[in-house]
């Protein structure tokens, strides 16, 4: 009874310290459930959604939790929900809150939108999504980098990414106004190919996407598409193929420069007849095109003269720049343009092969893993030339990958360990002002200090300030069942943490030193 | 610490002690003092007594019941105690106690055994925790305009124990926890399998909103019987009225002005870098959490505007105003006041928040530009974040900006939360230039030279102001701070 009265008067379920903020009574949750809310590409806050009651067998009671990003509670909000309904994705557009849901018993994904004041504006189920859109939601993981399919259009509306099928897979680019009517949607004109599409960047005018078409769920293009789109209207405005004197072009980031309105993009380069998912690039391009599709500016920096020369030499002196899967582009405030990659390499793994031995071939893994190295940051001026390329070591992670992976080249694999959120990468933030950036990783570091004391994980950051660019080391002591570093304020990172036993989620600043 | 002494002796005593006041300058807080030996075994044997106290006739759950809410107090009131949180040996606790001495005389003596803590707290309140114990916080202390405002809270504090109000709401709570009915809606609740979670809360809602009706009455009844006691005295009566101005006014930021960083960090010339406090990122910029109806039916005291209306009729009824407004001289009530600020800063420093502590002391440096203690917290405070930050742990005691703090106050959160070790060193070495130049052998100062030239890795000038420190004070309260702060080896760089 003692127990039972404890409980009663410690029920008033929320609190919060200036520093950390916890919520008491939080009876399951996952961590993949918060995250951070951004708005024109800055961090603004968190949300947290978690049960904490049950309602009926089907339907259980959540809370929405929303922080500022000094962690302060600013709202909180209870729902009713399927009992099997996780929260995907959520963003923010300075007037609402899109919330995207999916009950992953009844396969049904749904948009709701709250204002400023946790006040319901508008909701609406996507009868049609493809079952490609379920799997999509489900195989994403826990990045720290937020928009997997829904972008604010400044701040009346929003735009969803959804696979759709017609004749064949495709996509479709729905705009919704901030009560979730329809604002127009964009749908391809029916090519005969399989068609996916990758949001790259959006604003209140223009949209940037890259498209994939391929005949089959075998085939693999030897090409990407680039697809702007007026936001006013849901017009296209062109597409066109990412080729660049004959060699094929891939687009890891891009954005629209307000000013110039010139679009700036950066990717990997393929020789002319090479597939630029299976095969290995040659080297990098940065890339400026004017808003008719026209290229102003090319440069390419290929792997094995211009990127090698510059990559550090390691302890046997040999220089080599690998391959490297890049997360992010971050403008700086001098024009120029950091890469922020992960270096990865294809090799056959010991534990593959056991498992495969002891399966008897009946394996759900492959006999190959993927090796994630160290960060890399290749940087580049405003003239689009390359500058320098610098690498931070940091432990190995291995990937196994799934059977049926032994054909797979690297690229492919990379990007498949990006969809899983394999990589160590976390996010990176950055400043108003562009002055700075920090890009944080996750390093499970086994290794032992030199009184024999285990490192154990930390965080790492690579702080661009002022010009110079410095690594900081964050260890990371928890005592939770699980945790998640998630961005912080700029020159901070943020620890989420779950004790399980006490019911119970914390999350906490701690400042990165440079 | 009982007040129960003769009046004439306690003011004899206290006019050596004011006299004191009034020669010495404030030149730095005292801490928390020393706690008389014998206070923990009286509260401890004054349990007893409470515990054998209890009606027989009472069902055993509820006196099982009260036996632990007595406990309870006990063992918080001795929390307290342990924690440094209350103010020993004193000129607060001298006049405080007198004031309370005053309310007391008139009254039969058996009645006088009430005792009065000073609780090292910011908040401005006062409280009775019943059993004859009354907290008044530093932060009130701040806060009141005159004497007799302090006479007044004391008043009403005395009053809630001569009503044995806090008795009573233990008791009432034991009973009604026990309740037959409530149990069986508490049982019933807790064994649902759906809606737990909101049967509990309704259960709990309903039982605050009960407890705080009473609570609403008792404060009516605090407040008439503390003017009667008041009226007792030579104490102006307006007070009583005037004292909920200064409770609405405490709602709202205690400065008036915003504090000018510029101006507050002049002396560091150009190692304070104005982007610090305008780098400002965006947030979600929502409107401060709305308080529903619930939340206003919740508070435990009625509107302080409601009770000044029905003091006020109460005072008319009494014959009007009368009596004065202090019996100390307004220059030593003036200085307490100040003994109260530092007094409060201390508890900052050492207790883990030197953002709150920096901050407070840059507003005293407002008024008392020449105040040396608030000018070496300013450098301790930098020199410890330092510390902190560069052990990795500057995340637990860093101060986030919050909707409740004042501008001001979220403005020095924001810079320190900006400021990299670096910025911290320099901005360190800076303030303390002329205090190293002209050399100090002040005990605060001294720390904070060590500290601030820790920072900036000057290990010959860290030693040499740390042992002078070890040299003058052997016994001082910084040894501790030196060992953590300035001995320590850096760990998790």
């Amino acid at each position: 009874m003692r127990k039972l009265l404890a409980l009663f008067m410690l029920l008033s379920s929320l609190w919060g310290m200036a520093q950390s903020s916890s919520i008491e009574g939080v009876r399951k949750m996952y961590l993949r459930n918060s995250g951070p809310i951004q708005e024109n590409n800055q961090l603004v806050g968190y949300y947290t959604f978690y049960m904490y009651d049950k309602v009926d067998s089907k339907t259980n009671a959540y809370y929405l939790t929303l922080t500022d990003v000094d962690l302060n509670t600013v709202h909180e909000l209870k729902m009713n929900k399927p009992k099997t309904t996780v929260l995907v994705e959520m963003i923010y557009n300075g007037e609402v809150f899109s919330l995207l849901f999916m009950d992953y018993k009844e396969k049904a994904v749904s948009i709701e939108t709250y204002d400023r004041k946790a006040k319901k504006v508008g909701g609406k189920v996507l009868q049609d999504a493809h079952k490609w859109e379920l799997m999509r939601i489900q195989a994403a993981g826990e990045s720290g980098e937020v928009n997997e399919s829904i972008f604010p259009l400044g701040d009346h509306g929003f735009v969803k990414l959804l696979t759709v099928k017609h004749d064949k897979i495709s996509y479709e680019l729905r705009a919704f106004n901030n009560d979730m009517s329809k604002k127009w949607t964009y749908t391809p004109k029916e090519s005969g190919m399989m068609e996916t599409a990758n949001i790259v960047w959006t604003s209140d005018k223009y949209m940037l996407v890259t498209i994939m078409k391929m005949k089959n769920v075998f085939d693999k293009p030897d090409h990407a598409f680039l697809l702007l789109v007026d936001t006013e209207t849901g017009k296209k405005i062109f597409e066109t193929k990412m080729t660049h004197s004959g060699n094929n072009l891939s687009v890891l980031n891009g954005f629209i420069d307000p000013d110039t309105e010139h679009i700036y993009l950066v990717g990997e380069y393929y020789a002319p007849k090479d597939n630029i998912i299976t095969d290995k690039s040659m080297g990098l391009y940065a890339m400026q095109m004017d808003l008719g599709g026209q290229g102003v500016m090319f440069n390419k920096f290929s792997r094995d003269g211009d990127l090698k020369k510059l990559a550090p030499a390691d302890d046997k002196g040999k220089q080599d720049f690998g391959f490297v899967f890049f997360h992010r582009v971050v403008r700086t405030k001098d024009g120029g343009f950091h890469l922020i990659g992960e270096q990865f390499r294809k090799t056959v793994s010991g534990a593959g092969v056991a498992t495969q031995i002891l399966g008897g071939g009946r394996s759900n893994t492959s006999s190959f893993s993927l090796k994630i190295d160290n960060m890399v940051v290749a940087k580049l001026n405003a003239a689009l030339e390359l500058n320098g390329i610098e690498v931070y070591e940091k432990a190995r992670t291995e990937i196994l990958m799934p059977a049926g992976a032994a054909y797979w080249s690297p690229t492919l694999m990379a990007h498949y360990v990006r969809q899983y959120d394999g990589f160590d990468y976390a996010f990176t933030i950055t400043d108003p002002e562009k002055d700075r950036y920090f890009a944080s990783y996750v390093d499970f570091d086994r290794k032992k200090g030199e009184s024999g004391e285990k490192i154990g994980s930390y965080v790492g950051t690579i702080v661009h300030n002022a010009g110079t660019t410095t690594l900081d080391k964050l260890p990371i002591k928890s005592s939770s069942s699980a945790y998640r570093v998630l961005p912080g304020k700029p020159g901070n990172v943020v620890l989420l943490e779950y004790f399980r036993k006490e019911k119970r989620m914390e999350m906490r600043l701690e400042k990165v030193n440079y | 610490m009982s007040v129960t002494r003769p009046i004439l002796a306690l003011c004899g005593l206290l006019f050596g002690a004011s006299f004191a006041l009034c020669t010495e300058p404030v030149r730095q807080p005292n801490g928390p003092g020393k706690a008389p030996p014998e206070l923990r075994a009286g509260y401890l044997e004054r349990l007893k007594e409470q515990k054998a106290s209890i009606p027989a006739s009472l069902p055993k759950l509820v006196q099982r019941e009260l036996a632990k809410l007595y406990e309870d107090r006990t063992n918080a009131f001795l929390e307290l105690l342990d924690n440094d949180l209350l103010l020993f040996d004193h000129p607060i606790n001298a006049e405080v106690e007198r004031i309370v001495a005053v309310l007391l005389e008139p009254l039969p003596a058996d009645e006088r055994d009430i005792r009065v803590f000073v609780l090292r707290d910011e908040t401005p309140n006062a409280f009775s925790i019943g059993n004859g114990t009354i907290m008044f916080t530093l932060g009130m202390l701040e806060r009141v305009q005159n004497e007799a405002q302090i006479a007044f809270i004391l008043a009403h504090e005395v009053a809630h124990e001569r009503l044995r109000h806090a008795e009573t709401d233990m008791l009432n709570y034991a009973q009604s926890i026990h309740d037959k009915e409530f149990q069986k809606q508490l049982m019933s609740a807790y064994r649902s399998t759906y809606n737990k979670v909101e049967k509990l809360q309704e259960l709990l809602i309903g039982f605050s909103l009960d407890k705080r009706r009473h609570g609403r009455t008792h404060e009516y009844e605090a407040d008439s019987t503390g003017l009667d006691l008041l009226q007792r005295t030579n104490y102006q009566l307006s007070a009583a009225v005037t004292t909920m101005d200064v409770l609405l006014a405490c709602d709202k930021e205690y400065f008036s002005n915003t504090l000018d960083l510029h101006n507050a960090f002049s002396r560091t010339g150009d190692a304070f870098n104005s982007d610090w406090i305008l780098r400002r990122g965006p947030s979600l910029g929502l409107s401060d959490r709305e308080r529903g109806a619930l939340d206003d039916s919740l508070k435990t005291h009625p509107d302080c505007e409601l009770r000044r209306e029905v003091l006020g009729s109460q005072v008319a009824n009494l014959g009007g105003d009368r009596g004065v407004a202090a019996i100390m001289e307004a220059e030593r009530f003036e200085r307490l006041q100040l003994m109260a600020r530092m007094e409060v800063i201390d508890l900052y420093l050492y207790q883990g928040n030197p953002a709150r502590a920096m901050y407070l002391s840059l507003r005293l440096l407002e008024d008392e530009p020449e105040n040396a203690y608030a000018r070496a917290v300013v450098g301790i405070a930098l020199g410890s974040l330092h510390h902190y930050q560069t052990n990795r742990v500057v995340g637990k005691v860093l101060e986030q900006p919050h909707h409740t703090y004042s501008d001001s106050y979220n403005l020095i959160s924001r810079m320190l939360g900006e400021l990299r070790l670096k910025d911290l060193a320099a901005l360190g070495l800076a303030w303390m230039a002329e205090d190293r130049a002209n050399g100090t052998d002040d005990p605060e100062l001294l720390l904070a030279l060590a500290i601030t030239s820790k920072a900036t890795g000057s290990t010959d000038e860290t030693k040499e102001y740390a042992d002078r420190y070890r040299e003058l004070f052997p016994e001082g309260r910084h040894i501790d701070r030196l060992k953590r702060w300035v001995d320590a080896p850096v760990t998790n760089k």
